[in-house]
C-alpha cells in the first residue's frame, strides 16, 4: 500500500489518531520501502535536533537586564542554568552582553558558560601575575576532582569582573563571574552574600594551595593536559 | 511588588534559548538568527503591556519573530537568505566558528534553501516542537496545509542534507 509523506510524517510526529496510527504502523512493518522512508524521516529529525542543539546561544540583549532593584529576581530566572553548571555565582545582563561583544564568553545551549576567544587565549598561555589584553591572571589551583582552575580579573569598558575558570575538554568552563570586589558597583552577583564569591567558588572546588610558577608553566607548555590517574 | 513587565522579562529570558534556535531556523544561519531574535525581544519588551498573563509566552514570541522575519523579507524582496562561509560572523572567536561549522552548519544551511512557507513550518514544528495545531493557529492556515508544507520541507531536507543543490541557489548568492 502506498502511504504518502504527509501521513508518514504525522505518524512519526505522533499526530495520527489511534486507528490510523496502528494502520500505518502495520503497513510500515510489512513494507520495507515504507520502513526505509520512516527511518529516513526519523534520522532527519535527529539530525535537526542535534544540529540546532549545537548552535551556540548567546545571552539575550542587554535590554532584558533588569534595573538594580530587581536584579536579584532576574538572576533567579537563570538559577536552573547556574545550578546545572554548578556555578557558585553568576552575573549576566550588562556585563554579560558587554563580554559577548568583546569575545570573552560563549554561552552554549546546555547552560554552561565557556571562555571565549580572548579570555580563553589568556587562560591558555598567560602565567599568573601577568596580563594578557584585558585579562589579569591571578593564580591557578588544582581542584579536588583533578581539574585545573584559574582565577582571573577582566577590566572591560563597563567595569572590572573577577572570575574563575576550570579546564574542561579543549576549553575553559567559567565557574564563577562576579563584580570585582575591589570596585564599587551597582550590580550584585548571584553569590552577593559571600564577601568574595570568587574565593568562595575556589573554596567550593576543594582546591589546595595555588600552583607554583614551575608547575603552572609546565601545564601551559603542555597545553593543559588532563591529569593522568 | 513585581511589576507586570518584570514577569514578561523573566518569561522572555526563560524562552530565549528556544527563541534563538527558532530564529536561526527561520534565517537559515546563526548570525541573522541572532539579530532576528534580538529584534523580536526588543519588540516584545515594547509591547509587554499587551502580553496577557496566562498566554503562552512562547507562542507570543514566535508570532512576533515570524512577523518580523516576514516583514524583513518583504522589505528586502528576497526569497531566501545568503548562506556562505563568508557570512559567518567574522567577529566571533575562531574556536566558536570552527565549532559551529562542524556541528551546526549542515541543518541550518539546509533550512536556508527551503521556500519561506516551508521553512517557517519546519522551524515551528521540527525546531521549536510545536504541534500541527499550534503551527496552524500561529500561521492562520488550515492544518492540512501545515502537513503538506511540512512534508515538502522534510522531503527537501532529506534530498539536500547539506543544503547543496546545484539546481537551486539561494537568492543573493548570485554574483
Amino acid at each position: 500500500m502506498m502511504i504518502d509523506d504527509e501521513t508518514l510524517g504525522a505518524f512519526i510526529d505522533g499526530a495520527l489518531d489511534c486507528g490510523e496510527h496502528e494502520r500505518v504502523e502495520d503497513c510500515v512493518a510489512r513494507e520495507p520501502a515504507l520502513a526505509a522512508r520512516v527511518a529516513a524521516l526519523r534520522a532527519l529529525g535527529e539530525r535537526i535536533d542535534a544540529d540546532f542543539a549545537a548552535i551556540v546561544i548567546r545571552p539575550p540583549p542587554g535590554s532584558l537586564a533588569a534595573p538594580v532593584a530587581t536584579r536579584r529576581s532576574m538572576l533567579n530566572s537563570w538559577a536552573p542554568m547556574a545550578l546545572a553548571a554548578g556555578f557558585a555565582g553568576l552575573t549576566l545582563g550588562v556585563f554579560g552582553a558587554q563580554w559577548m561583544r568583546d569575545g570573552l564568553l560563549l554561552f552554549p545551549a546546555d547552560g554552561e558558560m565557556r571562555a571565549g576567544g580572548m579570555l580563553s587565549a589568556a587562560l591558555d598561555g598567560t602565567p599568573s601575575g601577568q596580563t594578557s589584553g584585558q585579562v589579569d591572571l591571578l593564580y591557578s589551583v588544582r581542584a579536588a576532582d583533578g581539574s585545573v582552575c584559574r582565577a582571573f580579573r577582566v577590566s572591560s569598558r563597563a567595569a572590572a569582573q573577577e572570575g574563575a575558570a576550570c579546564r574542561s575538554g579543549a576549553g575553559w568552563r567559567v565557574v564563577v563571574l562576579a563584580a570585582s570586589t575591589s570596585q564599587g558597583s551597582g550590580y550584585v552577583a548571584a553569590g552577593a552574600d559571600d564577601t568574595n564569591s570568587v574565593e568562595a567558588a575556589i573554596d567550593a572546588l576543594d582546591a589546595g594551595a595555588p600552583l607554583s610558577r614551575i608547575e603552572e608553566q609546565r601545564l601551559i607548555d603542555g597545553r593543559w593536559p588532563p591529569l593522568v590517574e | 511588588m513585581v511589576r507586570p513587565e518584570e514577569d514578561v522579562r523573566r518569561l522572555i529570558v526563560a524562552a530565549w534559548p528556544r527563541l534563538f534556535r527558532f530564529a536561526c531556523g527561520l534565517c537559515g544561519n546563526r548570525a541573522d538568527g541572532e539579530d532576528l531574535a534580538q529584534s523580536a525581544v526588543e519588540r516584545a519588551l515594547l509591547a509587554a503591556s499587551r502580553y496577557r498573563t496566562g498566554e503562552s509566552m512562547e507562542a507570543w514570541l514566535i508570532h512576533i519573530t515570524r512577523n518580523l522575519w516576514r516583514d524583513g523579507m518583504r522589505r528586502r524582496q528576497v526569497r531566501g537568505v545568503v548562506v556562505s562561509d563568508e557570512m559567518v560572523d567574522v567577529e566571533r572567536p575562531q574556536a566558536a566558528q570552527a565549532e559551529e561549522h562542524v556541528m551546526a552548519m549542515d541543518a541550518l544551511r539546509a533550512f536556508a534553501y527551503l521556500a519561506p512557507a516551508q521553512r517557517e513550518v519546519a522551524a515551528m514544528i521540527l525546531v521549536e516542537g510545536l504541534s500541527y495545531q499550534e503551527a496552524a493557529s500561529a500561521l492562520g492556515i488550515p492544518i492540512g496545509t501545515v502537513m503538506s508544507r511540512l512534508a515538502r520541507a522534510r522531503s527537501a531536507l532529506i534530498e539536500r542534507p547539506n543544503g547543496h543543490d546545484p539546481e537551486i541557489a539561494p537568492e543573493g548568492s548570485r554574483t
